[in-house]
Formats: C-alpha cells, sequence, structure tokens
C-alpha cells in the first residue's frame, strides 16, 4: 500500500496534467458539435465525395456522423492517441524511473517481495488511467447535457470510451514489456509519443490500404467504432486478442521483473 | 550462532567473474569486516546476501533464512547503509524517513529521532538539495532507524567528515553492543582495524583469508625497520620468513614472521645504528597478501 502511494504521489503532477489536456480537448471538440450539426447537410454531401478509405480512416461514418455517438467517435480517435501515449508512457516510467533515479537498491532491501513491489505499481498505474478516463467522460456528458444535445445512446457512449481505456491499458502493458527488455530506458516520454504515433499511422493505414491483417498490429484498430455504432458491442475477437495482449505482456513483465539482478549504480 | 552463513557462493555477470566460491559465517554479536579493492567481489557479495543480485551458484543463509526464497522475512531485521546514496529526489527527509519506516511493522519514530538528532539532520530539508554528507546521514538514519539484527555497510564513511565518521563508529559500536551484528566492507583497513573482530580478505572474487583482526596482526607479523652503514647484501632479503623487503640507502624495512629470536641473532651480526620493531598495520598485512598471492 505504501509503494502504492508512493507511485500516486510521484505521477500526481503529470497525470493532472494529462488529464487537464484530454479533458480540455474533449470539452473543446464536443461543444463545436450543436454548430457542427446545424450544417450537417451541406457537410455530408461534401463528404460523400470524398474517398472511402480516407473517410474510414478519419472515423467518419457517414450514417451516423451527425449523431452526437458518430461525432464522438471522431474526436475519439485523437483522445484515443492521447490515452495511449500517456498509458505507455505511465506503464514503462513506473518500472525504469527506480532504475534512472537509482532508487531500486532503497526499495529492494525493504520487507517487500518483487512481485508486491510490481503488483503496487501496476495498480498504481491502473487508478491513474482510470482517473483520467473518468475525468474526461465526465467531463464530455457535462458538455453534453449542458449544450442540450438531446438523445443518444448512452451504452454506445460508454463502450466507445471504455475501449479507449482498453486501448490505453494495452499501451501500459506493452510499456511493461519495454521496462522489462530495457529497464534503464531514459526519454520515455518521447520514446512513447513515437511509438504510439507510429501504431496511430498504421491504424490510418490499415485503412487506406484496405489490409485488414494490418488492424491485427495496432490496438488503435482494435476497437471499431463503426462496429460498436452498429452493434452497441465490441468486436469478440480483438476483445478477446485485447485480454490476450494484456495478460501475455503483463506475465512477461512478472517474469522478468522477478529474475532480474539489480545492478550496482 | 551463526548470523550469516555463505557457502559457496559463485556469482558470474555473464563470462564476467563476480565471486567465486565465497564462504564464511558471521556470528551474532559480532562485527565483521569485508576487505579488499574496488572490483574483488566486496559488492557482489553484498548484493548477493540482500538478494539484490542473484547468485550462479552456492547459498547463503541469514538468521538460518534462505536469501532468495526467505527475502521479505530476512529483510525485516536488515539494515543495509551503501556506498552511494540515492533517494526520492522531490521527497524531503522527513517523508523519505516516514516511507522508509512504512514498511516495517513497528512504530520506528522514537528511534528515527534520537537518529536524527545525533546525525545533526534537517528533516524538512529536501533530498535534491542535501550534499553527499547529509544524503549518507540521511542513509545512515534510514538504515538503522527500524532497529536492525544485522547491519550491512558497504564501505560507508565515503563522504562524511572525520567527525561524523567518529560518531558513525561509536553509532554502530552501539548498535553492536546492544546486539546487533555488522558486516562492514570497506578498502579503507584503518577503519576496519579499528571497529572490526574478524575480517575476511577478497581478492579476485575469492577469499584469500579470514581470520581475528588480532591474529592477522600481532602474532604472527613484526615489522623491522634497521639502519646501518654495513653491506648487508643478502643476507636479510634471503632469509626464511622476510617479506614486504625494501632497501633503501643505509636503511632496510621488512615483515618478518617466525621465531623472533632466530631474527635478532641474525640482527646482532650487524652493527647498527638504529633498530625499530612494531606491530605491523593491517595495511602492510594486506598488501603482503595480496602481493603473496600475485
Amino acid at each position: 500500500m505504501n509503494i502504492y502511494k508512493n507511485e500516486l504521489r510521484l505521477y500526481r503532477k503529470s497525470t493532472i496534467i494529462w488529464t487537464l489536456s484530454i479533458l480540455a480537448a474533449a470539452v473543446l471538440f464536443m461543444s463545436l458539435y450543436p454548430s457542427f450539426s446545424v450544417g450537417a447537410k451541406e457537410l455530408l454531401d461534401m463528404l460523400n465525395s470524398f474517398p472511402k478509405e480516407l473517410l474510414k480512416g478519419l472515423s467518419i461514418n457517414l450514417e451516423s456522423f451527425t449523431s452526437f455517438n458518430g461525432f464522438f467517435g471522431f474526436v475519439f480517435m485523437y483522445i484515443s492517441l492521447a490515452l495511449g501515449i500517456q498509458g505507455m508512457y505511465l506503464g514503462i516510467s513506473v518500472f525504469t524511473r527506480e532504475n534512472t533515479d537509482k532508487t531500486c537498491d532503497f526499495l529492494h532491501t525493504k520487507p517487500v517481495t518483487r512481485i508486491e513491489i510490481m503488483t503496487a505499481k501496476l495498480l498504481a498505474v491502473l487508478s491513474l488511467t482510470a482517473a483520467t478516463n473518468v475525468c474526461y467522460v465526465l467531463g464530455v456528458l457535462g458538455i453534453a447535457k449542458l449544450i442540450g444535445v438531446g438523445d443518444f445512446d448512452l451504452k454506445v457512449f460508454l463502450l466507445i470510451a471504455l475501449s479507449g481505456f482498453i486501448i490505453q491499458i494495452i499501451f501500459a502493458a506493452l510499456g511493461v514489456v519495454v521496462s522489462a527488455v530495457k529497464p534503464r530506458l531514459r526519454g520515455v516520454a518521447g520514446i512513447s509519443i513515437s511509438f504510439i504515433t507510429a501504431m496511430f499511422i498504421l491504424g490510418l493505414l490499415s485503412e487506406f490500404i484496405d489490409e485488414k491483417f494490418l488492424a491485427y498490429f495496432t490496438p488503435f484498430k482494435y476497437f471499431n467504432n463503426f462496429y460498436i455504432l452498429e452493434n452497441a458491442a465490441f468486436e469478440p475477437k480483438f476483445l478477446v486478442l485485447s485480454i490476450a495482449v494484456i495478460v501475455a505482456s503483463v506475465v512477461f513483465g512478472y517474469i522478468v521483473f522477478k529474475k532480474r539482478d539489480i545492478h550496482a549504480v | 550462532m551463526n548470523v550469516v552463513e555463505v557457502s559457496k557462493l559463485t556469482k558470474y555477470y555473464g563470462k564476467h567473474r563476480g565471486i567465486i566460491d565465497v564462504s564464511f559465517n558471521i556470528e551474532k554479536g559480532e562485527i565483521f569486516g569485508f576487505i579488499g579493492p574496488n572490483g574483488a567481489g566486496k559488492s557482489t557479495t553484498i548484493r548477493t546476501l540482500l538478494s539484490l543480485i542473484y547468485p550462479t551458484e552456492g547459498s547463503a543463509k541469514i538468521f538460518g533464512l534462505d536469501i532468495i526464497k526467505d527475502s521479505k522475512e530476512i529483510a525485516k531485521n536488515v539494515g543495509y547503509l551503501p556506498s552511494e546514496i540515492f533517494y526520492y529526489d522531490n521527497m524531503k527527509v522527513k517523508e523519505l524517513l516516514e516511507y522508509s519506516a512504512s514498511f516495517y511493522k513497528k512504530d520506528c519514530n522514537k528511534r528515527m529521532k534520537e537518529l536524527t538528532e545525533i546525525m545533526e539532520l534537517d528533516m524538512n530539508k529536501k533530498i535534491e538539495d542535501l550534499s553527499l554528507g547529509n544524503k549518507k546521514k540521511v542513509g545512515i538514519v534510514q538504515g538503522l532507524l527500524h532497529e536492525p539484527k544485522l547491519i550491512i555497510l558497504d564501505e560507508p564513511t565515503t563522504g562524511l567528515d572525520p567527525l561524523m565518521q567518529q560518531k558513525f563508529f561509536s553509532l554502530i559500536e552501539e548498535e553492536n553492543k546492544k546486539g546487533a551484528t555488522v558486516l562492514f566492507s570497506s578498502h579503507i583497513l584503518n577503519e576496519v582495524q579499528k571497529i572490526c573482530h574478524r575480517v575476511a580478505i577478497i581478492r579476485e572474487g575469492k577469499i584469500i583469508k579470514i581470520d581475528n583482526i588480532a591474529a592477522l596482526k600481532g602474532d604472527s607479523y613484526k615489522k623491522i625497520r634497521i639502519e646501518t652503514k654495513d653491506s648487508l647484501n643478502s643476507r636479510l632479503h634471503d632469509l626464511q620468513g622476510v617479506s614486504n623487503y625494501l632497501e633503501d640507502n643505509s636503511t632496510v624495512s621488512f615483515l618478518y614472521k617466525g621465531d623472533i629470536n632466530f631474527v635478532l641473532k641474525k640482527l646482532s651480526e650487524i652493527t647498527l645504528t638504529n633498530l625499530l620493531i612494531e606491530e605491523p598495520s593491517l595495511e602492510e598485512i594486506f598488501m603482503h597478501y595480496y602481493e603473496r598471492e600475485a
């Protein structure tokens, strides 16, 4: 519990900044919705002339684009990008920071097992990311109420938002793998941004060139907004894949973390 | 009763030698010195005992418990002071010490207060603003606040001024009198000589000698220095039991091990202008071991 609290303390500031930024961006985008839905017909006509692949890549579904959830799905693509970066940053940083700050000796000579240390850190990551998600989702719901968007399917909205949280956790788990392979990694923020942006572009690419198999390589494509909008559910095979990636990454992390030699500085 | 039992501990870093077949025991209430130059394997041994690194072969027990399986149980009663101190920079001294105390399921407040007073530590300073010596003091308090039964010190005095070193040593001796066992690693022989009961000498990953300080110093060796105008040739140099032989103009010094009467007889054959026979310092003995083994 003390390790968990210490991690929360260490990442309090950066999490607040991330949360406020995502919240501000989400609220700002969503507050554009009313003026956007007014001119919807002209916009749809124009978008109709765009190539389908481009629209799909940009998460624009013509059938639902002008609905609140459809518009959120479009904005959500960029929110998920930010969530992904935050997730990966935390996933790597909670494990490499003790090495780069050289506090390993302190922590690991205390009466705690390595499994307990790792579990506390994972729980901290989970709590910090969950807090970010809850804050921005409440913000978006608040703005929806404020600007009076009318009825929308709350379940679909929450499913889309939940998919962002799952994507974030996948990247956090991949971050754990990175930290296991490179325990003394520095410049974690830059690496997270590059990796996530590459994944994001891969996601766009998979739509542009219409290669379905590419979707398996980027978590951003595990949750298809169109599918959620239509079926009010996640695609089962990708949900299973998500869980598998998370579990495998975390188990790998535990195995490496338990066996690793902690070298003198 | 043995508090520490090390048995054929071996550690390789890939192909690099860490330690080879290191075995020794530390009895309850002992201050055990561990000496050797940098890179000899002192830290490797200590880090293995703390289960920061895992041995390639061999095993060790602390309080009769296995260092790998029972590391958590062992750590409850171990205090560790590393040679270099690193803490969470943005913490205050007080926060760091409280965080440290929170790992032990007992009230450490009283002892923490006593120690910070002895060490003259400002509790409200941030760790990152502390000088090297002050960081070290935090390390000392942090390592002792839970009143450990085994204190492991890895070159603990670097960065402390002589006055603080003195305080530190009396603190350790006090803990020792209260029953704590101490493992003290150092390459500064003087301090080992001052405080330890027994020492192990380690060289290139292997223990080459374990003995009482007294036995190492006293019984076996004498340091002899003479001044003479006679030509010695190699009369003394070739004597049985002579080592560390140094000849400088009219002054000759060497370590002698063996029958003292024999060497005195030999010396009486020379016309001396001066003679000094003394106990060698641990340092000289230490050099002697190193040279002989080399």
